[in-house]
Order: C-alpha cells, then sequence, then structure tokens
C-alpha cells in the first residue's frame, strides 16, 4: 500500500506520454492544437499524491517526454515537477470545490505553457518564433479543461487517499 | 515539528529536481543533443519504439474510420464545390493560352518527382508518432539507421518537402518539420527566379526573406529547394502573397507549405547529404543568398 499511489501515478504517466505522441498529437488535436495530456496526467495525480511523490512523478513524465520528444532534455522536467509542487501546494484550497480544481487545472495548464515557452526561449529554443504560441496555450488549457472534467474523477478513483501511507503515498 | 521536517525535506527536493533539470538542459545545450543526453535518447526511443509502434497500429484505422464518415458528410458540398472550381479552372484556361502554358509549368513543379538516382538512394518510411507537445514540431519514423537513414537526410512525401532527419536510432528517426522555428531552408522562387530563405514559424506559413530580390514577387509562384542542405529542386510551397521589394531590405512575404502536415503517414527519405551531390561549391548562408 506504501508506494501504491506513486505506482499508479508513473504508469499514468507513462501512459500519458505514449497517449500525448501517438494520439492527441496527431489525432486528436483540433484546430492544429493538442491538450497537454501529460501535464494534466501530472496535476490529476498530484491531487492524490504527497508533495514529494507528485514532485517525483512530475520530474519522471516530465523527463520522458523530453526523452521522447526533440525538446531540449530536461525541460519538461523542470515545467512538469513545478507543476506538481504547485498542484499540491492550491490543492487545500480547491478540494471538494469542483468549479474551483477545474479552474485550477485550466490556470496550470497556461502556467505550465507559458513556463516552458519562457525557459525554451532562455535555453535557444525558439518557441515564441511560434506565430501561434499563444493560440497553443490558450486552446491547449481549454482542451485541458474539457478533459479534466473526465480525467480528474478517474484518476481518484483509482489513486485513493490513504493517511496511513505516509509521504509516499 | 514533523510538519515543519516535512516541509523542509519537500522543499529540499523541489530544489534538488529543478537543480537538475538546469543541469540537464545545460548539458543537452552543451552537448548539442549529443553525448550523455543523446544516448539517453537513444535508449529511451529504443525502448518506447514498439509501444509506440503498437499504439499507433490500434488507433490509426480508428482514426481513419471516423476520418471517414466525417468526410462522407461533407462530402456532397465538397463535390459541388470541387465542381465548380474545376468548370472555373477549364474556362479560365480555355480563356487565356498564356496562363494555361504557365499553370502546366506550375503544375509539372507542384508534380515534380524525384529524379531516379535520388529515387533509388531513398527509402520509404511510416510515421508512427509525433511531437510530445504543442511546440515540438516533429514526427517519429518508424524506420532508422538500420535502413541507411542519417542525420541530416531530407525527407519528402508525394506534396513536397517535409523536413530533415534531425536524430536517429537503429529503428526509427525522428524528422524535424520545415514548419520548426528552428529551420530556415534556402528556396528559389518559379518563375521569378529569385532565391532567398524560407523560415519556418510553428504551424502558420513559411517566413520568406530575400536581401537579393530586385523587382516584385506573385502570388502563387512555387517556391523550391535551391541547393544546399536539399537536393535541388524539391517543392517546399507556393507565395502566401504579393510582396515588392522595400529599399535596402529586399523582399518578405510568406509562403504556404505544400505539404500538409497534420495528415503526414507515408514519407520518403532521400538517402542526400549536405556536402553530397549537387552542392554548390559555396552554399548560399541563410541571409545571403544570392541570385543566380
Amino acid at each position: 500500500m506504501k508506494f501504491r499511489n506513486l505506482n499508479i501515478g508513473l504508469v499514468l504517466g507513462v501512459v500519458a506520454v505514449v497517449l500525448q505522441t501517438t494520439v492527441f498529437d496527431r489525432y486528436l488535436d483540433p484546430l492544429g492544437v493538442a491538450p497537454d495530456f501529460v501535464l494534466l496526467a501530472v496535476v490529476a495525480a498530484s491531487y492524490h499524491l504527497s508533495e514529494e511523490a507528485a514532485m517525483l512523478l512530475g520530474f519522471s513524465a516530465g523527463l520522458l517526454t523530453d526523452l521522447l520528444g526533440s525538446t531540449l532534455l530536461g525541460l519538461w522536467a523542470l515545467v512538469l515537477t513545478v507543476a506538481a509542487y504547485l498542484t499540491v501546494r492550491v490543492r487545500f484550497r480547491v478540494e471538494g470545490n469542483p468549479f474551483l480544481t477545474l479552474a485550477s487545472v485550466f490556470v496550470l495548464t497556461i502556467l505550465g505553457e507559458l513556463l516552458f515557452a519562457v525557459l525554451g526561449t532562455l535555453f535557444g529554443q525558439q518557441v515564441f518564433s511560434d506565430v501561434n504560441a499563444f493560440k497553443k496555450v490558450l486552446l491547449a488549457a481549454v482542451y485541458n479543461l474539457l478533459l479534466a472534467v473526465l480525467v480528474l474523477p478517474l484518476v481518484g478513483r483509482f489513486m485513493q487517499k490513504d493517511p496511513a501511507a505516509g509521504v509516499w503515498a | 515539528m514533523l510538519t515543519n521536517q516535512r516541509f523542509a525535506r519537500s522543499t529540499a527536493l523541489f530544489i534538488s529536481l529543478i537543480t537538475l533539470s538546469f543541469l540537464l538542459m545545460t548539458f543537452d545545450v552543451r552537448n548539442e543533443g549529443g553525448g550523455v543526453t543523446g544516448t539517453l535518447r537513444d535508449g529511451a526511443r529504443s525502448l518506447f519504439d514498439p509501444v509506440q509502434s503498437a499504439v499507433t497500429a490500434v488507433v490509426r484505422p480508428v482514426a481513419d474510420a471516423v476520418d471517414a464518415l466525417v468526410n462522407l458528410a461533407g462530402l456532397r458540398s465538397e463535390n459541388d464545390r470541387l465542381r465548380e472550381q474545376l468548370d472555373d479552372a477549364t474556362r479560365i484556361l480555355t480563356e487565356t493560352e498564356s496562363i494555361r502554358a504557365e499553370n502546366e509549368v506550375l503544375r509539372q513543379l507542384l508534380q515534380l518527382e524525384l529524379p531516379d538516382e535520388l529515387l533509388s538512394q531513398s527509402v520509404v518510411a511510416r510515421v508512427q508518432a509525433g511531437g510530445s507537445s504543442n511546440f515540438d514540431l516533429s514526427i517519429v519514423l518508424d524506420k532508422g539507421a538500420d535502413e541507411g537513414i542519417a542525420i541530416g537526410q531530407p525527407v519528402v512525401n508525394l506534396q513536397g518537402l517535409v523536413g530533415h532527419i534531425d536524430t536517429v536510432t537503429s529503428n526509427s528517426s525522428t524528422v524535424k518539420l520545415l514548419i520548426d522555428p528552428d529551420h530556415a531552408v534556402a528556396v528559389r522562387l518559379t518563375p521569378s527566379d529569385y532565391v532567398g530563405t524560407a523560415e519556418g514559424r510553428g504551424s502558420s506559413d513559411l517566413k520568406f526573406v530575400s536581401s537579393q530580390a530586385g523587382g516584385p514577387v506573385a502570388e502563387g509562384e512555387v517556391a523550391v529547394t535551391f541547393p544546399n542542405r536539399y537536393p535541388a529542386g524539391l517543392v517546399v510551397g507556393t507565395v502566401g502573397r504579393a510582396a515588392d521589394p522595400s529599399a535596402g531590405s529586399g523582399i518578405q512575404t510568406t509562403v504556404v507549405p505544400a505539404v500538409d502536415f497534420e495528415r503526414l503517414d507515408f514519407v520518403r527519405v532521400v538517402f542526400f547529404l549536405p556536402g553530397s551531390g549537387d552542392e554548390p561549391a559555396e552554399a548560399p548562408a541563410d541571409e545571403s543568398v544570392e541570385t543566380p
């Protein structure tokens, strides 16, 4: 039971990265923009994990995204670590309120994508040369908001809160 | 007390992970994608290639079926629209002989096939995965170094130039798409014959810049590759809007890519490397291409 939620989170992270590269980016990208499913998965899992476990999940999922993509190694790892950290920080304020929870997913997606764009630009990636950069950030956040209605309850079913499980729950 | 200890521990972990991320980014920038970080990437890709292939094999027929259903609904109106367009085009072609001749040239350019020597030295590959995010404008092919694919080789499909090979593992390869903001290609416009660069701007039209152009550029002119990184004559796209040269800064306009990057499936990797074949002795730099 001790690592149950973390293990589920890591499996969820791997599945999310595979789905992002094979399904969302290729087939489910209305208006040319795909949801940021990996970020959504990390945020959804972080609502049910301890602070440390959430950050480790964010880092691992981000690193895998970097390894399978052509972005700078460590860029998504950093962004998703920060996203997981922020999720844990805000979850006590939004818990029990579905509208605030969905709003937090929307805001966290925008913050994550903007952090990616700014850091990427600082490290020489031409993110802001993309004329549709802001459209991509906004639409990805909207799609994540819509997907969150399905994903958050689904993840909640698998990952239950268990105070006895300690920090690695 | 316990809460404070936990907070200190999680803060320490947060700082460690952020520091590690910055170190990885710095290594990756310094190694230019090679070295340890390159090896890590190759390993991860080799591990996940079969998974991505399997998922794509399952999803592709479903996506195709959904596509077909969606297309069926709009087929009648699309057919009527195309019939009207065909009538218009036929009328215009019969009205003006010169336009018809020019159209024939453009049609040939758009349907340009690879020269035999390049066709025989190429391999057909299938897209097995897309980029890892909206800002990652790349695709993953199901063939790699085992099939003779190497970094830098051009990738084309029936519509035109798709991009070039960016990274390779033994059985897969990543293509940096033409529209990637890090990508620029030397092109020649036809029929005006001006040479310039077409730069990626994300999922949008390319930016064409030519400091050498002395006259106007017409909408619809065809942009083909100028021998440099790519072999000559591969269709890149068509000029999106007419432009006149402004004093001292040449011409700047847009090029609509010939390739539909949303629907890439089969592509051809050409075993051409910069420095081989018909590359000119002095390859034009991005901003300093010369009008021949």
